[in-house]
């Protein structure tokens, strides 16, 4: 319990560092392709964080994993099965 | 030195009937989230230009509600921190360091409420509002304009149900202490609104950094 509730605060300053450095990667320049993949790859470690420590996602039982993983799994397929359509028009 | 897992006993581990229920809840609104986002998403990328061949989305060096997306970003993730020791608190039976820290959390949602009817004025008065002047001489942008307030006006929405929910949590849940079914109230108030944290962080580089 002492463990768990030690690892909060760590997880909290970690979070708040990448938010600034999300706002940091617009003045990487705006709209251009590398901000937008840092600003997507730190907006996913944050939501990483926030599902494993505090909704304790990585302690708990394979099931929710499971239910948790379609979930993502089908919102990945959703936004990237109609990639190959999207690229074509590019 | 060989790590070894004992899967019997993961599996064979009960999940309570109200946790796989709030799972559940929480998976058919990655659905509800996770099919705008993916749509918005797929049109963004798709073209640059409307039907009307006018332009679709804000030019690059937008910064429409910035600072005060990131502000709210920050408010958020504060009250995620706060949600989560109030459910440490409630499992330790620490009744005033619960109602401190649930306190914080409704509060934080209510300024993040605030701020977000502040960006939504500032937007109205930069024209960003379907019926302005601006609008109407950039009539591509309302692709943008529904997309931005529709995901954000229901991500509003679920900050106001986890505020109400954490308020009478802590208007009516400790009236008989500090049970364990009163700590899992806590336990599913929070994995609900650490999910509605999660939304926010995935909508703010979509709407604001992109």
């Amino acid at each position: 319990m002492e463990k768990e509730h030690d690892v909060y605060l760590p997880v909290y300053l970690s979070l708040v560092t990448l938010t600034l450095l999300s706002f940091g990667s617009f003045y990487m320049g705006p709209g251009k392709i590398m901000a937008v993949a840092v600003a997507l790859a730190l907006a996913t470690a944050k939501a990483l964080l926030i599902a494993l420590y505090f909704m304790r996602l990585k302690d708990e039982h394979p099931v929710i994993y499971g239910m948790v993983f379609v979930g993502v799994a089908a919102v990945i397929l959703l936004a990237f099965g109609i990639l190959p359509d999207v690229a074509v028009k590019l | 030195m060989e790590a070894t897992i004992n899967t019997e006993a993961v599996f064979s581990r009960k999940i309570e009937a109200g946790k796989l229920g709030i799972w559940l809840f929480i998976l058919s609104e990655i659905m509800l989230f996770g099919g705008f986002l993916a749509s918005y998403v797929m049109l963004r990328l798709g073209s640059s230009v409307c039907a009307l061949g006018t332009p679709a989305w804000p030019q690059a060096g937008y910064t429409g509600g910035l600072l005060l997306a990131t502000l709210n970003t920050l408010v958020l993730i504060t009250s995620s921190f706060t949600m989560v020791k109030a459910y440490v608190a409630s499992r330790q039976k620490n009744a005033s360091g619960f109602s401190l820290n649930l306190s914080v959390t409704i509060l934080l949602g209510c300024l993040f409420l605030l701020i977000k009817a502040f960006e939504y004025t500032s937007k109205y008065y930069h024209g960003y509002f379907p019926g302005t002047e601006f609008m109407t001489a950039n009539p591509g942008l309302g692709i943008f304009i529904s997309f931005y307030y529709g995901l954000t006006g229901l991500h509003a929405l679920h900050v106001i149900v986890g505020v109400l929910w954490n308020f009478f949590l802590l208007r009516f849940g400790t009236s008989q202490g500090f049970r364990e079914t009163f700590v899992r109230k806590v336990e599913y108030a929070g994995l609900y609104w650490h999910f509605v944290d999660i939304v926010w962080v995935l909508l703010y580089p979509l709407f604001y950094l992109v």
